[in-house]
């Protein structure tokens, strides 16, 4: 597969007048190790923008700079240049958090308190009270799976059971924005499946979701858009759907005669049978004519999806070479 | 109101912290079974035992609440910086100054409880072995919460700062080393280079003197309470170092990366 490695766009969507969900301009984080330490440059110049109700995954290797634009959305970190706002406050603002939610990547909670005790002390902080907090802090509790373990402190919590109560924090406070940094990361598969319908769930009742994740399957089933970083910069931006359809690959096998050549150039030869892929159904077909009007027996179409995890390795291959 | 919700709900966590972890109770443990050993003066027929007991439970007082705040202050941030603890708090629309406040109350808090306990088993003690103590031991005790305000601010600023374990240090040096350093200021000869004096004379306005909250030996000597302007000026000036100090405190913590 040929990846056209591109500079990243202004993606395919309307230009909305709401404020946007998130907005970057000009991101530039360097760490500086000690007073003489060589600056390390985690963000070099990003742009990003998520509009309201929208999903976005954010994708990169290891060391792209997707933790350190995650900090500095949320203000964990200030940048060394550009500008961050999010829901339309600079993120500077301890009031641009209001109406966040936000997942760390790894469970960060505190091992002393119950389940019920950390959603009350987030939930306080977020500034709910009394009943509701209470009332708002069971549902969530339900929701994520741990009706029941309320009053159990988290040290005794499994990596997957910190996780949800993880998520469970992030959405108590019905937020419209949501921050994930790595969601499933630790859950076993019943765990994601309820992950991922929460999530789902929220992007229905139309809440904005900014998030970064090496699970590309689960990108796929959950974003509108996916921007992938590298370096520190964006080295892509795609629209989700139009990016899968531009993956698909059309497929045609036939039975190949013994002592036979391939009908076609190019292809593959397996146990007797020849196939290849096309990105177009016409061509497909085309040569589908071709191999029935050359008497071939077993003619077989099909269609594949497209592979994210292989667009991704290839661009940020082409990166680095 | 919405400051102070978000400082108490932070300070409250803090304390719960402290609370489940158990290590104070070790302390008032400790603390209790070094003043119960005092009466075995008592047996050996020491002379001025009133005296003797009085210095050893105090001692005992100020030793471990001084520790004992030194730890808890010591321990707010870089344990929570170190468990990425502090992502999902901040994540909430708080400000970074609050969580400093907050921290910094929680083991104040902590602190002057334990003083309280502290308190309460060497009066136990004392009473006990029929030991008189004066009224000065009212102001004794406010003295030694001031020192906690102060000391705490210190090590929490300097937590953030050095690693827990210098910060530990440093702080103690300072507790324990203002009172020898304005000892030997007065000791110094008068060869002593002017610039050199100057230095010296600069450190000693600018280091607190945890010293002056130390009424211990007029308790152990049942001495009158102190004249009330004296408490107010001490007061005044512990409150001037705490401000001071946890001024710089946030001032640090904001400008920190996570």
């Amino acid at each position: 597969m040929h990846v056209e490695v591109r500079e990243p766009a202004a993606p395919a969507r309307k230009l909305s007048r709401v404020t946007p969900a998130i907005e970057v301009r000009g991101l530039h984080v360097t760490y500086r190790r000690g007073w003489r330490g060589r600056p390390l440059h985690a963000v070099r110049g990003l742009d990003l923008q998520v509009e309201p109700g929208e999903v976005v995954g954010f994708i990169g290797r290891n060391g792209a700079g997707k933790s350190s634009t995650i900090n500095s959305l949320m203000g964990f970190l200030e940048p060394s240049a550009g500008e961050v706002s999010l829901l339309g406050i600079p993120s500077a603002d301890p009031a641009s958090r209001r109406g966040v939610g936000y997942l760390p990547e790894v469970a960060l909670y505190y091992p002393w308190l119950t389940a019920m005790e950390t959603l009350q002390l987030y939930g306080e902080l977020e500034g709910l009270r009394g009943g509701e907090l209470r009332r708002r802090a069971g549902e969530m509790l339900e929701r994520v799976g741990l009706a029941g373990r309320e009053g159990e402190r988290l040290q005794r919590f499994s990596k997957g059971m910190l996780q949800r109560v993880g998520i469970a924090q992030a959405l108590l406070g019905n937020p419209r924005l949501l921050i994930l940094d790595e969601v499933t990361s630790g859950l076993d598969p019943v765990g994601r499946r309820d992950a991922r319908d929460l999530l789902l769930e929220q992007r229905e009742a139309g809440v904005s979701i900014f998030f970064s994740s090496h699970e590309l399957t689960e990108v796929a089933q959950l974003c509108d858009r996916i921007i992938v970083v590298h370096g520190g910069r964006v080295i892509a931006e795609e629209e989700l759907g139009d990016l899968m359809r531009r993956l698909e690959r059309f497929t045609l096998s036939a039975a190949l005669p013994p002592g036979n050549d391939p009908p076609r150039a190019g292809g593959r030869v397996l146990r007797g049978r020849w196939s290849a892929e096309f990105t177009s159904v016409y061509d497909r077909d085309l040569a589908a004519a071709e191999l029935e009007k050359a008497g071939y027996l077993g003619i077989d179409r099909g269609r594949q999806e497209g592979d994210l995890e292989a667009y991704f390795v290839e661009l940020v291959q082409g990166q680095v070479s | 109101m919405q400051h102070f919700r978000t400082i108490r709900t932070i300070a409250r966590a803090s304390i719960l912290e402290t609370v489940r972890r158990k290590d104070v109770y070790v302390v008032l443990i400790l603390a209790g079974l070094m003043m119960a050993a005092g009466g075995v003066f008592q047996v050996l027929g020491v002379k001025d035992l009133d005296t003797i007991l009085r210095d050893v439970s105090l001692a005992v007082v100020s030793l471990m609440s001084t520790l004992l705040c030194v730890v808890l202050a010591v321990r707010q941030f870089p344990e929570e910086i170190q468990r990425r603890t502090l992502y999902p708090l901040l994540a909430r629309p708080i400000s970074r100054w609050h969580l400093v406040i907050g921290k910094y109350l929680g083991a104040v808090a902590m602190s002057v409880s334990a003083l309280a306990l502290l308190m309460l088993i060497a009066w136990a003690n004392l009473a006990m072995l029929n030991i008189p103590v004066g009224a000065i031991i009212w102001q004794y005790l406010l003295l030694r919460v001031m020192a906690i305000l102060v000391v705490s601010a210190l090590a929490l600023l300097l937590s953030l700062l050095l690693t827990p374990a210098a910060a530990l240090t440093v702080t103690l040096l300072v507790v324990v080393g203002a009172s020898t350093f304005s000892n030997t200021l007065l000791l110094l000869p008068p060869t002593v280079p002017p610039a050199l004096l100057f230095l010296l004379r600069a450190a000693y306005f600018a280091l607190p003197h945890i010293d002056l909250f130390d009424l211990r030996d007029k308790v152990t000597y049942s001495w009158p309470p102190i004249p009330g302007w004296t408490v107010g000026f001490l007061v005044a000036y512990g409150l001037f170092y705490t401000s001071l100090f946890l001024g710089l405190a946030v001032y640090r913590f904001r400008r920190q990366m996570l």
